[in-house]
């Protein structure tokens, strides 16, 4: 589609009307058509649009113009597919790297807690001797802070954490029990 | 985040990557992001694996797991190319580099998202001979998925050829076989990765025995036939 051509003339744009009026769902399964993100991403990223595409088209309104030529109008602005291309542009990579960092961090804090804050020969350290010790609070703090401000979703962050914390207890309970 | 961008391609939209590199459009980053992240995300897994035994084996196992796959690539890549080029092919080097780079990454990943399991298992068993054959089949696994990323590339690439794509294919599996080969004798050269608990920590064991023989012992010993001191 061009945004351009469509605002130049709007018959030549019939793609953005649905059932006989004009919606901004088609304008957003256009922009749809250029990404290639995860689902989850995208419907995040598309509702986020549409807010500001009902916005702009209500403002559009408020100027006398009809739903139709309205819509033509924002659509035109945003340009479907420079904001299709930005939006894969920017978040290509975001779900891997979200992947990487769950399945990353909680090994990198365990070998972190097993080598550096237990004993290196691997014997089993108590409680209220581990908070002793200022390298047990940095990997601690590390594994608590950084998936809340690497990841955009909290419930990674808190399942990344659970799964440390639950490594780190096995690290102290389990060659006891031993 | 750029390198994590051409992961998700290779993942998500593999035949879109292997046509860029065909194309040989933007060879140089994508075989840089390849190569650090699969460089780190082997380390890491070298690090789980060498846990089980000390702290200097962990680090060395870290740094030795991705040599092991990048001296693999080197020692490999030349045959597939001069093969490939025999029966037709017009892919360079370095696309033949790069073919072998996204089997290599995509190994990379899988054994990274094994590695919590694998850390799991590290923790709550003390088996020796169980631990190496959970790992190798983790390998195992990971490496199969990478190869058929392999081979699916090679069929794209060679989509674009002159003639003999069959024959392509043909040597791409014969290259598989001294691929498989030619990196489980490194292994063995580069060993120790995990460390016998009743051994001192080397950073290498002397040369001898070979990789099959010892996956045949530790089976054995799991099943109740031999006994390994």
């Amino acid at each position: 589609m061009s945004a351009n051509r469509g605002v130049e003339d709007p018959a030549l744009d019939p793609s953005i009307e649905r059932g006989g009026e004009a919606d901004v769902t088609v304008v957003l399964e256009q922009i749809r058509a250029h990404l290639d993100l995860e689902a989850e991403t995208e419907y995040e990223l598309l509702e986020e649009l549409r807010g500001h595409l009902e916005d702009a088209v209500a403002e559009a309104r408020a100027r006398g113009l009809s739903e139709r030529e309205a819509l033509v109008e924002v659509a035109a602005r945003f340009g479907v597919e420079d904001v299709g291309r930005e939006l894969q542009a920017t978040h290509v990579g975001w779900g891997t790297a979200d992947g990487v960092v769950a399945a990353a961090l909680p090994v990198v804090c365990a070998l972190l807690l097993r080598w550096l804050v237990f004993a290196p020969d691997g014997t089993a350290v108590g409680w209220r001797e581990l908070l002793e010790r200022p390298a047990f609070w940095v990997v601690s703090v590390a594994a608590l802070l950084l998936p809340f401000l690497r990841f955009p979703r909290w419930r990674y962050a808190l399942a990344s954490w659970a799964f440390f914390w639950i490594l780190s207890v096995i690290f102290v309970a389990w060659p006891a029990v031993r | 985040m750029n390198h994590m961008a051409i992961i998700e391609t290779i993942l998500r939209n593999r035949r879109r990557f292997f046509i860029e590199i065909r194309d040989g459009v933007e060879l140089a980053p994508k075989m840089r992001a390849m190569l650090v992240s699969s460089i780190i995300f082997f380390a890491l897994y070298g690090a789980v694996m060498g846990s089980t035994h000390s702290l200097w084996q962990a680090l060395s196992s870290a740094a030795k797991l991705p040599v092991l796959f990048l001296a693999t690539l080197v020692v490999c890549s030349p045959t597939l190319y001069f093969f490939n080029l025999i029966f037709g092919s017009n892919q360079s080097l370095m696309q033949n580099f790069a073919l072998i780079l996204t089997a290599i990454v995509v190994t990379a990943v899988l054994l990274l998202s094994f590695a919590p399991i694998v850390l799991f298992f590290l923790l709550t068993t003390s088996h020796y001979q169980f631990f190496k054959l959970l790992n190798v089949g983790v390998f195992a696994i990971a490496g199969i998925v990478g190869v058929l990323f392999l081979t699916q590339g090679m069929g794209v690439v060679s989509a674009g050829g002159k003639e003999g794509a069959s024959a392509r294919r043909t040597v791409v599996r014969l290259w598989i076989l001294i691929y498989a080969f030619v990196g489980s004798q490194m292994a063995w050269t580069l060993r120790p990765f995990i460390g016998a608990p009743s051994m001192e920590f080397e950073l290498f064991r002397q040369l001898g025995g070979n990789f099959y023989a010892n996956i045949l012992v530790s089976i054995g010993e799991i099943l109740g036939f031999v006994t390994v001191r």
